[in-house]
């Protein structure tokens, strides 16, 4: 899976749903914590419209962990400061780079869970575009 | 004359600090820190926004710690944030990639893509509503559950949630004033002094974090006459950016790291003396605050100008707005100023003494 997919779907996971994943795979392999769960900032570089400048909009409170499983490096960093969610995330990240029996299953689950991701943000632009503007001009003239 | 240090009333201080905490927790309703998150959104927004930090559970245990104050939950945001590596910078994030769920223009009716009101208070009546008094939260919940099998309910799912820009269809037209594109490495000011005259990055950068009623009175005190805007606004969005930065393990990849919620806000303003087209002014800011997004989108206009108004005064505009520089200082006027002050005294005495004897003698 795609680097930036698979991320995607880990930080838009629950916990509970990452640490279902990830916790058999910990317990079944030894698994090498390169850097420990920690906190980190991610400042923002964002493209304003105008001169199209670059800009620094601020920072993002996050956390980073770094692992290795079966020798491959697995890698996370989340906004927010879960750090069971990171380490479990940086788990299945390498995962994903092993031909660990285990990770057909696992990809199998995330991309149910993107299922449900997506059906969560569709019902999000539903939600708004109910507040849609059906403009209609009056029949007034003026002079 | 300086400051000397001063010792005593640490016994005064403990008990300050102690009735700090029995101020906090006055009344016997404890105060959830995921309600506060949840539910004090837009406070929430505002201070992330003066912050120049992006987490949503600490602003609300600033908040909560600091019994609701805005400088204060600043303040402590910032400071926690000064203790944080910093080992990452994302990659250039578009606003033109937001997921909208708020949008809307004041210059066009018709926009492609169309306007969405999305959750705005532009439209509600000021009343006070007692029925929030006795509000219970199994009928909130009930009512939301509603909200969403309605919504659940509608046919058809929006093809997208990004829109094309409105100021885009101006410049294939032509109308907007022709900017010279800078592409400059962005001026981190949380890193380095401001330069003066400021590059546009570090303009951007010091109105979005600057204290939201110090951008509003300003770009208000321009719109009336001490400046030359009047702004229409272009468009205002709303909406969420993913954020992402460079993955390490592998060259070239993305790694996602969480998205964020901006409001964005491009200004359509007056042609400038000897330019041709439509002024512009950008403005982008942490969370919802429109007033805020659109009162920098001035400001940001009225820092080209070269005329003679306190709002195009780069100084003054860009130096008094942080809302820590700005309230800790005025908040230092508070600290002891024994000595300066009895050093002015004594002056005063002398010269009145002098003034007594006829012999002037400060002359």
């Amino acid at each position: 899976m795609e680097i930036k997919r698979l991320s995607r779907i880990l930080g838009r996971c629950s916990k509970e749903t990452i640490e279902k994943l990830a916790q058999p795979i910990m317990k079944k392999y030894p698994v090498h914590i390169i850097r420990k769960p920690m906190k980190t900032l991610v400042m923002v570089r964002m493209k304003e419209t105008i001169a199209k400048a670059d800009f620094y909009l601020g920072e993002i409170l996050a956390c980073e962990a770094l692992v290795e499983l079966q020798g491959q490096k697995g890698f996370a960093l989340m906004a927010g400061d879960i750090m069971d969610k990171v380490l479990g995330a940086a788990v299945l990240d390498a995962v994903c780079k092993t031909d660990l029996p285990e990770k057909a299953q696992v990809e199998a689950a995330l991309l149910e869970e993107e299922k449900k991701q997506q059906a969560q943000h569709e019902e999000e632009m539903k939600k708004h575009a109910q507040s849609s503007v059906q403009f209609q001009t009056l029949d007034v003239e003026y002079k | 004359m300086g400051y000397v240090a001063v010792t005593g009333g640490q016994e005064a201080i403990e008990a300050s600090i102690e009735l700090l905490k029995e101020y906090r927790s006055e009344g016997g309703t404890p105060l959830d820190i995921g309600a506060v998150r949840d539910r004090m959104g837009l406070l929430i927004d505002r201070i992330m926004s003066e912050a120049g930090l992006y987490a949503p559970d600490y602003a609300a245990l600033a908040l909560k710690q600091c019994e609701g104050s805005p400088e204060e939950a600043v303040f402590l945001l910032r400071a926690y944030r000064s203790t944080l590596p910093r080992n990452y910078t994302s990659r250039t994030v578009k606003g033109d990639d937001m997921h909208i769920r708020r949008r809307i223009s004041a210059a066009f009716k018709d926009i492609p893509g169309g306007q969405m009101l999305g959750p705005t208070y532009d439209y509600v009546h000021r009343l006070l509503n007692f029925d929030l008094q006795n509000e219970q939260e199994e009928d909130l919940q009930s009512w939301r559950k509603e909200f969403d099998e309605k919504a659940h309910a509608l046919e058809e799912t929006p093809k997208t949630d990004t829109a094309p820009r409105v100021l885009d269809l101006l410049r294939a037209e032509g109308l907007v004033e022709d900017i010279e594109e800078d592409t400059s490495e962005p001026v981190d000011v949380t890193m380095e002094n401001l330069p003066l005259p400021a590059p546009r990055s570090a303009i951007l950068q010091t109105l979005t974090r600057a204290d939201t009623g110090f951008v509003s009175g300003l770009a208000y005190s321009d719109i009336r006459g001490f400046g030359m805007s009047h702004p229409t606004i272009g468009e205002l969005r709303y909406g969420s950016l993913e954020i992402e930065v460079d993955y390490p393990l592998e060259e070239g990849e993305a790694w996602y790291v969480g998205d964020i919620f901006v409001t964005e806000v491009e200004s359509l303003m007056g042609t400038k003396a000897g330019k041709e087209g439509i002024g512009l002014g950008y403005g982008c800011v942490f969370g919802r605050n429109d007033t805020k997004a659109i009162a920098m989108s001035v400001l940001d206009r009225a820092l080209t100008l070269d005329i003679d108004s306190p709002t195009s005064d780069m100084e003054f505009v860009l130096l008094h707005g942080d809302c820590l520089e700005m309230n800790g200082f005025i908040s230092h006027l508070k600290l002891p100023h024994y000595v300066t002050f009895q050093s002015k005294l004594d002056s005063l005495r002398a010269r009145k003494r002098s003034l007594e004897h006829g012999n002037d003698q400060t002359k």
